[in-house]
């Protein structure tokens, strides 16, 4: 039983990862109703920022903060440079150009630093607490520590200051948002620059846990999608939620489905999606959207 | 003097023109009705003003030229726009609407003060102010559409088509407020309207467009006493 909840315990912290990557897919598609499938790609090149920092000799956790925040300046580039001129295209044009920042941002990375495996320190101490009969170690405290600072900001933000309800009205209604008078334009790349910087923080707690690589974030971004899925896409606390549950389900299977080894584990996020869309289509708090006449 | 000035106004949509220079002036303080038929323009007319399309001639806020100047910076020049039927925000309570009304000002205390004002002006929007709006009834949501527009403490609010799908008692109550608002604040209107009569009834100014050229105009009396306008407009 004890190897159980443990399992559990270590499930929360991986899926606090998938959370804060998943809550950056829900940012952008709530604010730009696109699927960004090159988010997982940008927390990449987030990590190798913070990589190049920590190599030049800059203090670790100053090393993070650089790094997210020229994420959220890239961020904010790759909508007002590219995103913007095709974001009322039809679906198909925007997932191509998504897959192609994707791939620009791998190419980059690879360009930049190699293919070989570098290594991200962890901004954690090698210590781990025991409470009863559970061990947490401080990296799996801390993640999930982060997170909730992450989703606390994010609510306050988006809830009770006057950028997020802008952001919010944007996203609902973009017409309606400028005929107030707010710069639309301005707000979708806020909405990218945020997601970026969420993305980044993802990419930063993956970093040290992997080794750095340009495909490090391959299987973690089919993670993250699977728990905003999960969550219904449209829902911050639902890629919360989505995130803990595919982070335990991974370690539940990890743990008693040794046969499915390393390689299949990816299926498991993969029939999750399938089962949620089939079952419960607009996700576990999903919106569906009514129209009222 | 003018708040609102539109001069010789010609625009459409890519290459088929819809507005043929089309002239009109809304007074200080007035309410100017624009009256014509499905097509005639209406719309377009509004959509020029509040920078949503191209146009070609002049259009003038308080004499400022406002060509160039994009929806967000023509609305913080003053000019709210309710557009024709879902202007709201459906997944923002009906509180958050109002809020983002004021997204220009900056007078934090009688933002709180014009919220509860809004509310007094529709007490049913008070009952559903921590409900999404997309939840409302189509009245209660073209209230929040006025509200919302009026919450810009605008110089001049365009209106389209309020009184559309609406019950003819709820339509009574919209335009009771409209005039209230006018009198009270001094909110100068420009209102779109194809069933003209309550229009008509609170209005200084009226014009009547048709496919795209501005036929007649005058004040509303002499307007709504055109034989011609009677049979189109006025059902008698």
């Amino acid at each position: 039983m004890q190897y159980f909840f443990q399992q559990i315990v270590n499930g929360i912290g991986d899926g606090a990862i998938y959370a804060s990557l998943g809550l950056a897919l829900v940012l952008i598609y709530r604010t730009t109703n696109i699927a960004n499938f090159a988010q997982g790609e940008m927390a990449t090149f987030s990590a190798y920022i913070a990589w190049q920092m920590v190599d030049w000799g800059v203090p670790l956790w100053w090393s993070f903060l650089i790094a997210i925040a020229v994420s959220m300046v890239v961020g904010v580039l790759a909508y007002l440079l590219l995103v913007r001129s095709v974001q009322h295209r039809d679906e198909l044009t925007i997932v191509i150009v998504t897959l192609g920042l994707f791939l620009a941002f791998n190419s980059f990375d690879g360009a930049m630093w190699g293919f070989l495996q570098l290594s991200l320190p962890s901004p954690f101490p090698e210590k781990s607490f025991a409470i009863g009969a559970l061990r947490f170690n401080a990296e799996l405290l801390g993640t999930i520590m982060i997170l909730i600072a992450i989703s606390i900001g994010m609510f306050l933000l988006l809830q009770h200051t006057r950028l997020g309800t802008a952001l919010r009205a944007s996203a609902s209604n973009a017409t309606s948002a400028m005929l107030v008078g707010i710069p639309f334009t301005a707000m979708m790349a806020i909405g990218w620059g945020l997601a970026a910087g969420l993305g980044a923080v993802s990419g930063l707690l993956v970093g040290p846990k992997l080794t750095l690589d340009p495909n490090m974030m391959g299987a973690i971004i089919i993670y993250a999608f699977a728990a905003a899925v999960v969550g219904g896409l449209t829902s911050y606390r639902g890629a919360v939620v989505g995130g803990a549950i595919v982070g335990i389900s991974q370690a539940l299977s990890m743990a008693y489905l040794p046969w499915l080894g390393s390689d299949l584990q990816i299926l498991l996020p993969l029939m999750l999606i399938v089962a949620v869309l089939i079952i419960k289509p607009e996700g576990l708090f999903g919106s569906t959207v009514v129209i009222r006449v | 003097m003018n708040v609102l000035e539109i001069k010789g106004v010609s625009a459409g949509y890519g290459r088929i023109p819809v507005l043929h220079h089309v002239s009109l002036v809304v007074g200080e303080k007035s309410i100017a009705v624009l009256l014509g038929a499905n097509g005639a323009g209406k719309t377009t007319t509004l959509r020029a003003v509040s920078g949503m399309i191209k146009y070609t001639g002049q259009i003038l806020l308080d004499g400022k030229d406002l060509k160039g100047r994009g929806p967000d910076q023509i609305a913080r020049l003053g000019i709210a726009h309710g557009v024709q039927g879902r202007g709201t925000f459906s997944d923002l309570t009906v509180e958050d609407n109002l809020a983002v009304g004021a997204f220009r000002r900056r007078d934090k205390a009688e933002i709180a003060v014009d919220i509860d004002q809004m509310y007094t002006l529709f007490p049913r929007l008070r009952e559903r102010r921590k409900q999404k709006a997309g939840s409302l009834s189509g009245g209660e949501q073209q209230m929040l559409a006025v509200g919302r527009a009026l919450m810009l403490k605008p110089r001049v609010m365009l209106l389209d088509e309020p009184s559309l799908g609406l019950a003819p008692v709820i339509i009574d109550d919209l335009y009771e407020a409209l005039q209230r608002v006018n009198r009270l604040q001094g909110i100068a209107m420009l209102i779109v309207e194809q069933n003209a009569n309550l229009a008509l009834e609170i209005a200084n100014d009226a014009y009547v467009l048709e496919t795209g050229s501005m036929v007649l105009s005058g004040t509303a009396r002499d307007v709504s006493e055109n034989d011609g306008v009677r049979a189109a407009y006025l059902g008698n």
